[in-house]
């Protein structure tokens, strides 16, 4: 090698610019290096370890949890155990089971040291048996002290995974099944009447077949795409086609296959999808609130305390 | 005296007593191997995203290239499938590119269009379609320019395929056509426009709302003007959540303090220098270029595929917006665009012989009308000021309600003095 060459790496190849990487199969390699070390990673964390222990079993699901996160991880169980059989009716992911893996981390801010946080450092894995080597997993970081919503969410996510890809695509998210029923309900209650294009308007006022529109459930070409009830409101109509279909409708919704979103929750709900529609629309108009949001009484009551303060300070305050 | 000194030195004492929690600062604990694997893993599932867009980019680009040579002319594009069955169909993308291909009112053949649409699972990814390339490859040819958007779908169960429906999918479909929309209707772009366009990679060439939009239409979902999805400002934003009081005060920074994330060109422009307004259209093309210049030059891009994560900074040059060219046919109408486009002076000075008006003064007023209307504006207002300002009745209505104060702490004081 040449003296130029060899001064020409030494000092050279500190400053050289970034390689133009203009070539498909060299991003191909490194998407399968990277997805390769990811499964390896994810394996990883999905794996027990010695530092949990059993806690508690209830029917098919067990909790592990290391020390400090006991009392958490079975109140967070239990939470399971109700949406799982609430929604669900009892189903895992996958005849295999699944397995979930919390990572608790203890949030540190400014103001952390005012107070005293119970969370800390470590893992909670729940496990739906059998749990063999194909089962569904899912890993998340925890970063609150109530598990439960991280673990809800989580094994949602797997439950959505098992429908068919209409239905996946048409709901867009899973559904935000962490949040309690009024709060959901209200979410989509606001969605819906505050919807400002046409097939939402017709929605709220009745007009038939504009919540499937609305929905997404049917298309009407040269509408808007964008305006369609977002994924909250979509989850809503998903989980009142499970309420009406009692406990085997997550089965007959999964069964369902690639059915269109609108057939497979009909066929959940067991009723056509022009009922499910309409009692729906009945149920999510009817928690419009009817009352102003403020009342003359308390605002009288308010301003009279104010004065009745504001008289008094003055009696208190005394000149020397 | 000696009582008043007394009261302020038990204020300070209770306030250090307050305070000194904050002082006192527990070490940071030492993050646990599975925190370390759950960061790097992070890292890794970013770093995957980037590479697939960059792979997908690039092997679908090189059989578009291919399917340029191979296109005839034709005054409709043509589309075609890759990696799906046999049974396959894009009727519903059939139908869009007939519907906008229809309102054009005069074809340049020499243009040759043609839409891929390239099954995403092929890359291994079922569902995360928004990992896979979506743009479009222009590239310029001894007899006419070829133009391929290319853009990612999975099929259903009947064969259909997803390109073209509700939602994001028929959005990106329009967005990669777009640019093909532009060279169809107006030709090969004059060296000048030319130049600029492919030095920012058609980044102003976004939208077709030229075709089918009144001239009062609000266009780019009603985004600001030099607005990008990577807003966060590196300098300030992070130093104010960790140093202050968390993310409540970076909002309320962010709610109270100008709309810095439009840059401070775009800043100036709003606030009415044509200048700023000018150097920012043409800015921008430096920094796209060094961003991708692990792309092939004849291809668009999006933000996600630019390795430099962090964000701008304030003074980074930003793009109007990828509406700004369809915005400035509906103002200025096609004709006088035509010239514009066709121009073989560089851009500002094809601007003004086109429209008869710089491109700053242009510019301006476009950028005003976008930020007025946009949601931002209408939901979050933000104050546009430069430098240190202070309005004149602030301080006048600080001393007037000063003054108000003492006069009535004086009357009552007056009114209860023990004589």
């Amino acid at each position: 090698m040449s003296r130029a060459r060899v001064l020409a790496l030494l000092f050279g190849a500190g400053f050289a610019d970034e390689a133009p990487a203009q070539d498909a199969l060299a991003w191909r390699d490194s998407v399968q290096r990277i997805s390769s070390g990811i499964r390896a990673l994810q394996d990883s964390l999905l794996e027990q370890d010695s530092t949990v222990q059993e806690i508690q079993r209830r029917g098919l699901l067990v909790v592990y949890a290391t020390s400090q996160n006991h009392a958490r991880a079975v109140a967070a169980l239990g939470a399971l155990e109700k949406l799982q059989a609430r929604w669900f009716g009892g189903a895992s992911p996958s005849p295999d089971g699944f397995r979930i893996v919390l990572n608790t981390i203890e949030e540190r801010g400014i103001f952390s040291a005012f107070y005293p946080t119970s969370s800390s450092q470590g893992k909670v894995i729940v496990r739906g048996l059998p749990d063999t080597g194909n089962a569904s997993r899912d890993y998340r970081a925890s970063t609150s002290d109530d598990l439960g919503p991280d673990l809800i969410s989580a094994f949602s996510e797997l439950m959505v995974g098992t429908l068919g890809s209409a239905v996946r695509s048409w709901l867009q998210h899973p559904p935000p099944l962490y949040l309690d029923d009024v709060e959901r309900e209200y979410l989509a209650m606001y969605g819906v009447v505050t919807g400002t294009d046409r097939a939402a308007r017709g929605c709220v006022a009745g007009v038939p077949g504009a919540c499937a529109e609305a929905l997404g459930l049917r298309h009407v070409p040269g509408t808007d795409p964008t305006a369609h009830f977002g994924s909250v409101v979509r989850a809503d109509f998903l989980l009142t086609a499970l309420e009406i279909g009692g406990s085997n409708a997550w089965s007959r919704l999964r069964s369902a296959g690639d059915a269109s979103a609108e057939e497979a929750l009909a066929v959940a709900a067991g009723v056509p999808s022009d009922s499910l529609l309409a009692a729906w629309q009945r149920h999510i108009l009817s928690l419009r609130p009817n009352q102003a949001p403020l009342e003359v009484k308390p605002v009288l009551l308010a301003v009279a305390w104010t004065a009745g303060l504001l008289v008094m300070m003055l009696g208190a305050s005394r000149w020397r | 005296m000696a009582v008043r000194l007394g009261g302020l030195g038990l204020s300070m004492i209770a306030l250090g007593i307050v305070m000194l929690p904050t002082l006192r600062r527990k070490p940071e604990p030492e993050p646990s191997e599975s925190q370390r694997r759950v960061f790097r893993l992070g890292q890794l599932r970013g770093q995957g995203s980037v590479a697939r867009l960059y792979w997908t980019a690039l092997a679908e680009r090189d059989s578009g290239l291919a399917l340029v040579e191979r296109t005839p002319r034709s005054p409709t594009p043509s589309v075609v499938l890759r990696g799906f069955s046999p049974r396959a169909h894009a009727l519903r993308a059939r139908r869009i590119i007939d519907s906008l291909w229809q309102q054009l009112d005069r074809v340049d053949t020499s243009v040759r269009v043609s839409l891929v649409i390239y099954n995403g699972a092929r890359y291994g990814e079922a569902q995360q379609r928004w990992q896979s390339y979506s743009g479009t490859s222009i590239v310029s040819r001894p007899g006419g320019v070829g133009c391929v958007a290319l853009v990612p779908s999975g099929e259903a169960a009947d064969g259909a395929i997803a390109v073209g429906s509700a939602g994001w999918e028929g959005g990106r479909l329009i967005h990669a056509l777009a640019p093909c929309l532009l060279l169809a209707r107006f030709g090969a772009p004059g060296s000048g426009v030319g130049a600029w366009l492919t030095a920012t990679r058609y980044e102003a060439a976004g939208s077709s709302a030229w075709l089918d939009q009144p001239r009062g239409f609000i266009d780019g979902y009603r985004h600001a003007p030099w607005a990008t999805w990577r807003q966060e400002d590196r300098a300030e934003g992070r130093t104010q959540e960790s140093i202050l009081l968390g993310s409540a005060a970076r909002w309320a920074g962010q709610t109270l303090g100008p709309p810095y994330q439009l840059g401070g060109q775009g800043l100036r422009c709003l606030t009415g220098d044509a200048a700023s307004c000018h150097a920012a259209v043409l800015d921008p093309s430096a920094r796209i270029a060094a961003e991708t210049k692990a792309l092939p030059g004849d291809l668009t891009y999006s933000e996600s595929m630019v390795r430099n994560a962090e964000g701008f900074a304030l003074l980074d040059p930003r793009l109007p917006g990828n509406w700004w060219l369809s915005d400035l046919i509906r103002d200025q109408g096609p004709e006088k665009f035509a010239s514009f486009w066709k121009s073989d002076q560089a851009l500002d000075a094809a601007f003004q012989s086109a429209f008869g008006e710089t491109l700053g003064a242009w510019t301006q007023r476009w950028s005003v009308r976008q930020w007025e209307n946009s949601y931002q504006q209408m939901y979050n207002p933000q104050p546009l000021l430069l430098g240190a300002t202070l309005a004149p009745e602030w301080p006048l209505l600080a001393l007037a309600w000063t003054g108000v104060a003492l006069l009535l702490t004086t009357l009552a004081a007056r009114n209860r003095q023990v004589r």
